[in-house]
C-alpha cells in the first residue's frame, strides 16, 4: 500500500515557503542587474506588463497543476502533466507531452542550479570578505574579478553551499523548509527594510554629482527612446526576470503546490506568493543595489571597466556609448582599442564628468561588465562608509543574501530529490546524495570555462518560457479550459476575475510564443558552445528516459489499452 | 513632487496593497478553520 503523502502544516508555513522559494538572489542581485542593463526606467514598464499578462496567470496555472497532481500522488511534472493531457487526447499521445514537460522541467532544474549554486557561494564569500575586512580601502570593481580569477576560494564557498543543501534537503518538505523559512524570511525583510532607509538617507557619500537619489529617478523614470530603440531586448528581459523571479516555468511551483490537500485554496495563495516576491523585489531589491551603485559610482568604474562594456573587440564596439561620454568621433570611428584605452585613461576626469551627465550609461557599463556581479560590487561601499560595524552588516548582510538563494535552492533541490522517490522509489536520503554528486559534475565547468555560466543562464530564460508555455497548453488547453477554471476556484478563498479568462486563454501564450520563435534563431546558430550544449543534452536525455519510465510505472496498464483506466 | 517620485509610491503602494490584502484574508481563513 502506498504512504500518504506529506501535507503541509500550515497555510502560512506554505505561503512563507513559497515566497521563500520565490524571493532569492533573483529579486536583489538578478532584478538590479537586469535594470542596468536595459535603461532602468525602461525595463521597468515591460516589467510591470509581464507581471500581470504573465506572471499571475502562469503563478495560477502551476499552482492548479501541482495539486491536481498531488491527488495522484504525484509532485513532478510529467505524469502530472501526462494526467491532464489525458483530458484530451489518448494516453499513448498524452505520455510524450508528459514526457517532454517532464524532461524539460528536470534538465531545467539541473542546469539552473549549475551557476545559481555559484551565486549563492559568492554570496558567502562575500560575508567571510565583510567580517575580515578583504574588500575595504579597495575599489570594488576590482575586488569582485580579483575574487572570480582565484578559482580554490570560489570553489570552496560553493561546495560548502552544495554540501549545506544536501543536509537540509534530507530533513524532509514540512520540517526541514518550514523551519528554515520561518526564520530567514523575516529577518531578510526585516534588514533589507532598514537597508533602504540607510540608502535614503546616505545621500552622496562620495562625490555630489552622484547620490542615491539618482538611483531612485533611473530606475522610475519611464526612458521611452531607450525603450522604443531596444523594445525586443527589454521586453525580452522582462518576461525573463519575471519567470526567473517567481520560479515559474521550472515545475518547483507545482512540487509545492503538489502538497496541498484537494480542496486548499490556489487562488489566492497564488496572489499572496506574487505579491510577496514583488515586494521583495520591487520594494527592496530596487531600492538597495542601483542607488549604492549610483551613490558610489566613482568607486567601482575605471577606465577598464568602460572597454569591457563598450569596446570589448573590435567588432563589438558600442558607438553610441562611446560618443556620449566624449571621447573624439574619429576615434571611436577607427575602432582602435589601444587609442580608445589611452584616452580613456588620460581624459578619466573629463569621462567621469561626461558619466554624471549620463548616469544610465554608467549603470549600463557596470551591468555589463559584472553581470550578475551586479550587486556585489555596490554593496560593499556601503558596509565600508560604516566603518567597523560595516563588518558585523556586511557579514550579517550577505549572510541573508545566502540566505535567500538558499531557501529557493532548497526548492529545486527539493523537487529533484522528489522525483527520485517518487518515480523512482529511491530513498530521500539517497536521493539527496545522488543530486549532490550530479550538481557538483554539472557545476564545474562554471569555474573552469569561461562564458560557460552566461551561455547556459541564456539558454534557461529561453526554457523557462517555453516550460511556461507548455504550463498553459496542457495544463489549461488540453485539460480543457472549463477545467481549470472549476479547479482554480476549488476551495478558493477569492473569485478570480472573468476578465482574466481571455488573458490566460489568448495573451498569455502570444506573449510567450513571440520571444521563443524571436530567439529561436540565434541559439541553433552559434550563441552556445559546445560545452554547454553537451550539458543541454545530456540533461535532456537522462529527463526523458526519466520522465518515461515514471509515467509508465505507474499508467502502463492504460497505456497498453490506450484508455484511461486510474481517475480519481 | 516630481513624477517618478509619484510613480515609485504608486507602484510600491499598489504591492504592498495586494501583499497586505492576499496574507491578511489567508491568515483569516486559517484562523477560521482552526476554530471550527
Amino acid at each position: 500500500m502506498e504512504q500518504p503523502r506529506d501535507q503541509w502544516a500550515t497555510k502560512i508555513g506554505l505561503i512563507l515557503a513559497m515566497a521563500g522559494n520565490a524571493v532569492g538572489l533573483g529579486n536583489f542581485v538578478r532584478f538590479p542587474t537586469q535594470v542596468a542593463q536595459n535603461g532602468g526606467g525602461a525595463f521597468m514598464v515591460p516589467y510591470f506588463i509581464a507581471l500581470f499578462f504573465l506572471g499571475i496567470p502562469v503563478m495560477w496555472v502551476e499552482w492548479v497543476a501541482g495539486r491536481y497532481g498531488g491527488k495522484y500522488g504525484h509532485g513532478t511534472l510529467g505524469p502530472t502533466y501526462y494526467l491532464m493531457a489525458r483530458e484530451s487526447l489518448k494516453p499513448r499521445s498524452a505520455l510524450w507531452l508528459g514526457v517532454i514537460s517532464g524532461m524539460l522541467a528536470f534538465s531545467l532544474t539541473v542546469l539552473l542550479n549549475s551557476y545559481y549554486l555559484h551565486l549563492i557561494g559568492w554570496s558567502a564569500a562575500y560575508s567571510w570578505f565583510s567580517i575580515t575586512g578583504a574588500y575595504f580601502g579597495k575599489n570594488t570593481g576590482e575586488f569582485f574579478v580579483q575574487y572570480l580569477s582565484n578559482h580554490a576560494e570560489v570553489f570552496l564557498f560553493w561546495g560548502i553551499t552544495v554540501v549545506l543543501l544536501a543536509i537540509a534537503v534530507g530533513q524532509g518538505v514540512s520540517k526541514g523548509i518550514e523551519r528554515w523559512v520561518k526564520v530567514m524570511m523575516p529577518l531578510l525583510y526585516i534588514f533589507a527594510i532598514l537597508m533602504v532607509g540607510y540608502i535614503f538617507v546616505l545621500g552622496s557619500p562620495v562625490d555630489p554629482n552622484w547620490s542615491t537619489i539618482d538611483g531612485f529617478r533611473f530606475i522610475w523614470t519611464p526612458n521611452w527612446d531607450y525603450l522604443g530603440s531596444h523594445l525586443w531586448e527589454v521586453m525580452l528581459a522582462a518576461t525573463g526576470q519575471i519567470f526567473f523571479t517567481l520560479s515559474l516555468g521550472m515545475g518547483i511551483i507545482q512540487n509545492y503546490a503538489s502538497y496541498l490537500g484537494p480542496k486548499d485554496d490556489v487562488a489566492l495563495s497564488g496572489i499572496a506568493t506574487v505579491s510577496l516576491n514583488e515586494f521583495a523585489e520591487v520594494v527592496l531589491g530596487g531600492s538597495i543595489a542601483i542607488p549604492l551603485a549610483t551613490a558610489y559610482f566613482t568607486k567601482i568604474i575605471n577606465p577598464s571597466i568602460v572597454m569591457k562594456a563598450f569596446a570589448p573587440s573590435p567588432d563589438k564596439i558600442d558607438k553610441t556609448a562611446l560618443l556620449q561620454l566624449g571621447i573624439p568621433k574619429n576615434i571611436v570611428e577607427s575602432a582602435n582599442l589601444t587609442m580608445i584605452s589611452e584616452y580613456l585613461n588620460s581624459h578619466w576626469n573629463e569621462i567621469l564628468q561626461a558619466f554624471s551627465t549620463h548616469k544610465d550609461i554608467g549603470l549600463q557599463a557596470i551591468g555589463r561588465t559584472f553581470g550578475l556581479g551586479f550587486a556585489y560590487t555596490s554593496l560593499p561601499n556601503a558596509f565600508v562608509s560604516m566603518g567597523d560595524a560595516g563588518r558585523l552588516f556586511g557579514a550579517l548582510w550577505f549572510l541573508l543574501l545566502w540566505f535567500a538563494g538558499f531557501t529557493s535552492a532548497i526548492a529545486m533541490y527539493n523537487y529533484l530529490t522528489a522525483l527520485l522517490e517518487e518515480d523512482l522509489n529511491i530513498k530521500r536520503s539517497l536521493g539527496t546524495w545522488i543530486v549532490l554528486i550530479i550538481y557538483f559534475i554539472m557545476g564545474l565547468p562554471v569555474i573552469y570555462i569561461s562564458g560557460y555560466m552566461d551561455q547556459v543562464d541564456a539558454w534557461v530564460s529561453f526554457q523557462l518560457t517555453l516550460l511556461a508555455l507548455f504550463d498553459i497548453i496542457i495544463a489549461v488547453y488540453l485539460f480543457k479550459p472549463d477545467n481549470f477554471w472549476r479547479e482554480l476556484h476549488e476551495g478558493a478563498l477569492m473569485k478570480v476575475p472573468e476578465w482574466y479568462k481571455p488573458i490566460i486563454l489568448y495573451i498569455a501564450p502570444i506573449l510567450l510564443a513571440l520571444p521563443l520563435v524571436g530567439t529561436f534563431k540565434g541559439f541553433i546558430s552559434g550563441k552556445i558552445g559546445l560545452a554547454p550544449w553537451i550539458a543541454i543534452i545530456t540533461m535532456f536525455i537522462i529527463g526523458a528516459i526519466e520522465s518515461y519510465y515514471a509515467i509508465k510505472k505507474k499508467y502502463g496498464e492504460e497505456l497498453e489499452k490506450n484508455e484511461v483506466i486510474i481517475k480519481v | 513632487m516630481e513624477s517618478w517620485v509619484i510613480y515609485m509610491l504608486t507602484a510600491w503602494l499598489v504591492i504592498f496593497a495586494m501583499m497586505g490584502w492576499s496574507i491578511s484574508r489567508l491568515l483569516k481563513a486559517e484562523k477560521q478553520a482552526k476554530s471550527s
